[in-house]
């Protein structure tokens, strides 16, 4: 039995068995999302105002069942939450240290990181209400009876440039970290983040430290304005919302987008491709090319040498950082190239930081296969979560009697992924060439200009489309 | 639309729902012969085979491993210079590693893929 256990982890958690997308079928999804580009590219060019229908949301707190339930029911979802988080610290801390018999590997890499984002781009922004972080603050802040933050004012340099560096690291270490399925280490990792938010809080306040720096405040937030529900907890200035409105309607917004928000939006999208990526074939000669290469050779060799990282895992954190600059490079020249099509500058004047907006227009397509991505991972490893409700600490218990209950892995059959893969892909295509267009008529002066501009977005958002069905079509290697 | 474009339409789609039928219309016995040298497959590294087919791999290796066909979860010892079969019905659709298992961690990189298509 022990050595089942130890055998299984030198796997890896969270192992894929997706088949790659047959060729047919990717340049189908290819072909529709050109033809699909080119028949809204048209409907923009007879109206205006096409898509501005989306701009509708119903104010569900109107109805007063609605309301008398909504808070009770943020309680109950607030305590679920924060008896979860200190359980999974718990097992982690004290459980197995087999990742399969452990809770904490599938709750925080599965049911929380996968199927958080999920229920967050496809219901709402359920984080916002349940972050134990913040409550769990508050609960001892309460007790001990001080005062809530030491009322620092929140630098206004910093921006989201925290909540930027905290993602790269978390994105790390679900990508590359040697130790992301070892229970202790992510307990350790777990107990930091929420110690150096704490911290935050204490200095900078509550809100300004969630609003700003918290790096998952800030991805839930991102996904949750593709969903069709709006919540938002109440604060001390604002009062709760809970607004219904259509998919991806949220990404239309007047507030201006900095850069530092644009640039978490866009280490988002590229974190997303690169996981991706660094499973396909290709991925698997560059690893080889570097190796061939002489002087990237040694230098990953000194590298690796002198910390505790070997030379793949060198490569893979060069290459994560390359992808985001990558990103932010295009998406910079993709604006720049806007402006120069519609000839004339933005109604407010401020063309580069306006244009900042158009990076929520890339949100759907991420979604999409972020979906398309994770979904067979939430369906088969998320399983496990049967067995360890019985047994979270891996210490033989058997609470609901499911102990010992396995993985059905032909629970989704390959064509019925691949078909919606694709659909999810092409639709959040469409969705996102209504958004960028309804952005540029909003913020150009002219039809023309709106329409000029939408030239270059739309070649962006082909190529993205394209990139994600085409990493769908290549074979798992990693 | 006109009557040709209409006729042209049904046939594309006639042969995309073939193209999408064809795999997986009856189950057979596929056989295999790998070779592992310095714990690397000579040749192609991913064997095709469709869904309910019965799948005969015989390996041989120059050098002793335990090899790992994970989620269908079965083992085989190769031991040189006899060949090892690894046989099992492909009832589960997906694409399968096949790892090598050594003791303590390291790079576990995949020998051979088994792709089961429906």
């Amino acid at each position: 039995m022990a050595g089942a256990a130890s055998e299984a982890q030198a796997h890896g958690f969270g192992q894929r068995f997706d088949l790659p997308l047959p060729l047919w079928l990717w340049l189908t999804g290819a072909g529709a999302t050109l033809v699909l580009t080119f028949v809204a590219l048209a409907l923009f060019a007879r109206r205006r105002d096409f898509g501005t229908a989306f701009l509708h949301s119903t104010d569900l707190l109107r109805f007063s069942l609605l309301r008398r339930l909504a808070h009770p029911l943020a309680t109950v979802l607030r305590a679920i939450s924060c008896i979860l988080f200190v359980l999974t610290l718990a097992t982690g801390f004290y459980g197995n240290s087999d990742a399969y018999a452990n809770l904490i590997v599938t709750m925080v890499w599965v049911l929380w990181w996968v199927g958080m984002a999920f229920f967050c781009a496809l219901i709402g922004d359920l984080w916002e209400i349940v972050n134990p972080l913040p409550t769990l603050y508050r609960a001892a802040v309460r007790m001990i009876g001080c005062r809530e933050s030491l009322g620092w004012s929140y630098p206004a340099r910093w921006a989201a440039w925290p909540a930027v560096a905290l993602f790269f690291i978390f994105a790390w270490a679900e990508l590359i970290w040697q130790d992301k399925d070892v229970p202790r280490a992510i307990a350790t990792a777990l107990l930091a983040y929420s110690a150096l938010s704490w911290g935050g809080m204490l200095l900078f306040g509550v809100e300004a430290w969630r609003r700003q720096a918290d790096a998952f405040a800030m991805v839930f937030r991102v996904l949750g304005r593709f969903a069709p529900l709006e919540l938002r907890s109440s604060t001390p200035v604002e009062p709760a919302r809970l607004r219904l409105r259509p998919y991806a309607a949220g990404l239309l917004t007047n507030e201006p987008v900095s850069n530092s928000v644009a640039a978490f939006v866009l280490l988002m999208l590229a974190t997303v491709t690169f996981d991706g990526f660094h499973e396909t074939p290709l991925m698997d000669r560059i690893g080889t090319a570097a190796q061939m290469s002489r002087p990237v050779a040694e230098t990953l060799f000194t590298l690796s040498s002198v910390t505790a990282l070997d030379e793949t895992q060198w490569l893979n954190t060069v290459l994560l950082l390359l992808f985001p600059l990558g990103f932010v490079l295009i998406f910079r020249g993709v604006s720049a190239w806007m402006l120069g099509l519609a000839g004339e500058t933005t109604r407010s004047g401020h063309a580069q930081a306006d244009l900042n907006v158009m990076v929520w227009s890339l949100v759907p397509i991420a979604v999409a296969y972020h979906l398309a991505h994770y979904a067979s991972l939430l369906l088969t490893t998320g399983q496990f979560i049967i067995p360890l409700a019985s047994d979270p600490f891996g210490w033989g218990w058997d609470l609901f009697g499911t102990r010992g209950r396995t993985v059905d892995l032909g629970i989704v059959s390959p064509a019925v992924y691949w078909y919606v893969a694709v659909a999810l892909i092409v639709v959040g295509h469409v969705l996102a060439v209504i958004v960028a267009h309804v952005e540029a008529a909003r913020r150009f002066a002219s039809h023309r200009a709106a329409l000029m501009s939408q030239l270059p977005m739309l070649a962006l958002m082909v190529a993205y489309t394209s990139l994600s069905l085409w990493i769908m079509a290549q074979p798992i290697v990693g | 639309m006109t009557d040709r474009s209409r006729r042209r339409l049904i046939a594309w789609m006639a042969a995309m729902a073939l193209g999408g039928t064809a795999v997986g219309a009856e189950a057979s016995t596929q056989s295999f012969s790998i070779q592992i040298v310095g714990g690397r497959v000579k040749g192609e590294e991913t064997l095709k085979v469709r869904k309910g087919d019965q799948v005969r791999v015989s390996l041989t290796s120059d050098q002793p491993m335990m090899l790992h066909l994970h989620g269908y979860e079965i083992e085989a010892k190769v031991e040189p210079p006899a060949p090892t079969l690894l046989a099992f019905k492909a009832d589960l659709a997906g694409r399968f590693p096949v790892h090598v298992h050594t003791h303590g961690a390291g790079n576990h990189r995949a020998v051979l893929f088994i792709e089961v298509h429906p």
